[in-house]
């Protein structure tokens, strides 16, 4: 237990304490790149999202036709051009997703983001591209196993990353004072 | 000459006369001398005694203090005889609570309580906990697949998210 005293006398002036909503676990790992399972599980959520989108959409416009047109032979949108709109809603998405914070439902949810070398959000522009390759080619990500930084193709043609980040709406974690309250 | 009428003689007067206030001169004039150097010598002794004796208590009342202070108990005494609660209750308290810093006291007690994690387990609850779980497994099966693809590699280096991970766990 620390007492007030060594509290105070670890204090640095003008330093600020900042207290994380984190678990401890976790702190040290934001801001580093993730790896390939967290970023799989985040697409596959990201896809079933989709999926369900599209699934209720396709529901729609065949109810639709039908109270339209009365008996008709259902369904009248099947295969590829169901699979294109959802390639489409997909590449939609995940633009719009990366370029408002970074984050995809299942990035949010396994606690990821997609950010720049420098760890700036990324443009409309990039993100677009970035959605394009990954609804494309998957594939890509396969390649943050062999990778050493954990780099998808897609990061390493556009000079991406997708790191932890658990607690985006809370304040960087300042881990200055804990440590030298600890150590 | 007629010497019976020498009473009479106005010189032999004046001269008498004469004789007689200077010899009160000379007698009130020795007095005054003798009550000066009486009084100064008064004045001077007294002075010196008093200077003397103060040194003496200032050498010697210390002494005797710490002497008496060394064999009686002053803690003793004052829980018996001096209702402290009462001095508390009559002192100002504003200025003592100007001295004490209670921002840093304040966060003293949320480091010490690990007021994050209370706020965390009270609010966040199951859901919250069912999130972390399956972040940290998906970590850990991060680390084990990439951990099998560098050793295919003959690669020595861990990598980052692998490295930060597994130096928290020797932490804990």
């Amino acid at each position: 237990m620390t007492t007030f005293s060594q509290f105070r006398d670890a204090f640095v002036p003008g330093s600020q304490v900042h207290f994380s909503a984190l678990p401890e676990r976790a702190r040290s790992i934001q801001g580093v790149s993730a790896g390939f399972t967290s970023r799989a599980i985040a697409v596959f959520i990201d896809i079933g999202l989709v999926a369900v989108l599209v699934l209720g959409a396709w529901g729609g416009w065949e109810g639709l036709q039908y109270v339209l047109n009365g008996f008709y032979d259902l369904p009248s949108v099947t295969g590829f051009p169901l699979l294109l709109f959802g390639y489409l809603v997909m590449w939609v998405y995940w633009t719009w997703s990366w370029s408002t914070g970074g984050r995809s439902l299942g990035n949010v949810l396994m606690g990821l983001r997609v950010q720049t070398k420098r760890g700036n959000d990324l443009g409309l522009g990039l993100a677009a591209l970035r959605s394009l390759l990954s609804v494309v080619f998957a594939l890509g990500l396969a390649w943050a196993l062999v990778s050493r930084k954990n780099k998808s193709i897609q990061d390493i043609l556009l000079g991406t990353e997708v790191v932890f980040d658990w607690a985006p709406l809370l304040p960087k974690v300042d881990m200055t004072f804990a440590m030298e309250i600890n150590g | 000459m007629p010497v019976e009428n020498s009473g009479d003689d106005p010189i032999e007067a004046g001269a008498l006369f004469s004789v007689v206030s200077a010899a009160t001169s000379i007698a009130s004039g020795a007095l005054g001398a003798t009550r000066f150097a009486t009084e100064t010598t008064v004045y001077l002794a007294s002075e010196s005694t008093k200077a003397i004796a103060n040194a003496l208590l200032d050498t010697v009342v210390p002494m005797a203090v710490s002497a008496v202070v060394s064999r009686i108990d002053i803690n003793e005494i004052v829980k018996d005889h001096v209702d402290v609660n009462e001095i508390v209750a009559q002192a100002e308290l504003a200025p003592i609570l100007d001295r004490v810093p209670m921002t840093e006291i304040a966060d003293y007690v949320i480091e010490e309580i690990d007021l994050p994690s209370l706020i965390r387990e009270s609010t966040g609850g199951v859901a919250d906990g069912l999130l972390s779980t399956l972040r940290f497994q998906a970590i850990h099966t991060d680390n084990f697949v990439s951990g099998i693809v560098d050793r295919v590699f003959f690669r020595r280096e861990k990598r980052a998210s692998e490295r930060e991970v597994s130096v928290k766990n020797d932490d804990v």
